[in-house]
């Protein structure tokens, strides 16, 4: 099971199909945490069970709100749809990667939600970080997850 | 001529999503009925029984599931109205199960605007010349 070629190929095509973004990825001494405006949070439990978090500045948050829902760039966009979107952008890429990992599985997610800090280093769970670039801004998924019997 | 959509998801942005994904492939679209839980979506589904070209339906949604709601639809043979389910969630036996229940359409989320077209000429046709 790669999970980390999983959840690439799963950022990758949520951004291209959803958000028309690229993504490149970065090194991570290219990025400063003080730079993420928010973070969202998702519980996942499947062939694999843990937590993912995406990390995104405000300018990002803003384009992947305006590309997800067609918002032009002179159109307002409130707070509210800005967050309703980051949590669907969260749900898109995280059941995208459990479906790329095991296609055939079922699994459950929890409701995305937007939290102040990324969750803590959980015991008995591999960390994942992968690091990257939208339109020149730093964008980080941090994955903690374990294998499971399902 | 015009059509009337429904879109049956707990998500305002995926509801969103799929509004400008049909409009991008130029359907014309009187109306689009939208509802945000399963309950609400099945009072759509069999209240505008003769309305509805087609409906968008999530799976995982507050007050009633999408697939309670495939079930229900099929007890009471409410079912005429094309049905496509848009889900995260893609294994086959999920698939089969909505298909079972009178769905008549499957699309994985994410998908692209062209994804949406394709599944919809397959379903109510082509999308006419304005």
């Amino acid at each position: 099971m790669d999970v980390k070629a999983s959840l690439l190929s799963s950022i990758e095509e949520v951004l291209d199909k959803m958000a028309f973004m690229f993504f490149d990825e970065t090194e991570p001494d290219e990025i400063d945490i003080d730079d993420f405006a928010y973070i969202t949070e998702v519980s996942i439990n499947g062939v694999i069970s843990g937590v993912l978090n995406i990390l995104v500045t405000e300018s990002t948050a803003r384009n992947i709100a305006r590309n997800l829902i067609g918002i032009r760039d002179e159109d307002e966009l409130y707070d509210d749809t800005l967050k309703d979107a980051m949590q669907e952008f969260t749900n898109l890429l995280s059941g995208r990667t459990m479906t790329i990992i095991n296609p055939a599985g079922p699994f459950d997610m929890e409701i995305p939600k937007l939290v102040e800090h990324a969750a803590p280093p959980r015991n008995g769970h591999a960390t994942l970080t992968i690091n990257g670039a939208l339109d020149d801004e730093p964008f980080r998924v941090v994955l903690q997850y374990r294998e499971t019997s399902n | 001529m015009s059509k009337t959509i429904g879109l049956i998801d707990d998500s305002k942005v995926m509801r969103s999503i799929l509004r400008k994904a049909i409009l991008m492939c130029n359907y014309s679209v009187s109306e689009f009925i939208e509802a945000d839980n399963g309950v609400d979506g099945f009072q759509i589904l069999t209240g505008n029984r003769g309305d509805l070209d087609i409906a968008f339906l999530d799976l995982h949604m507050p007050k009633m599931s999408g697939l309670e709601m495939l079930k229900q639809l099929k007890k009471e043979g409410a079912s005429s109205i094309p049905i496509v389910i848009v889900s995260t969630s893609a294994d086959m036996q999920t698939q089969k199960t909505c298909m079972d229940l009178g769905a008549v359409g499957f699309i994985r989320k994410p998908f692209t605007p062209q994804d949406v077209g394709s599944l919809m000429v397959q379903i109510i046709g082509k999308a006419e010349a304005v």
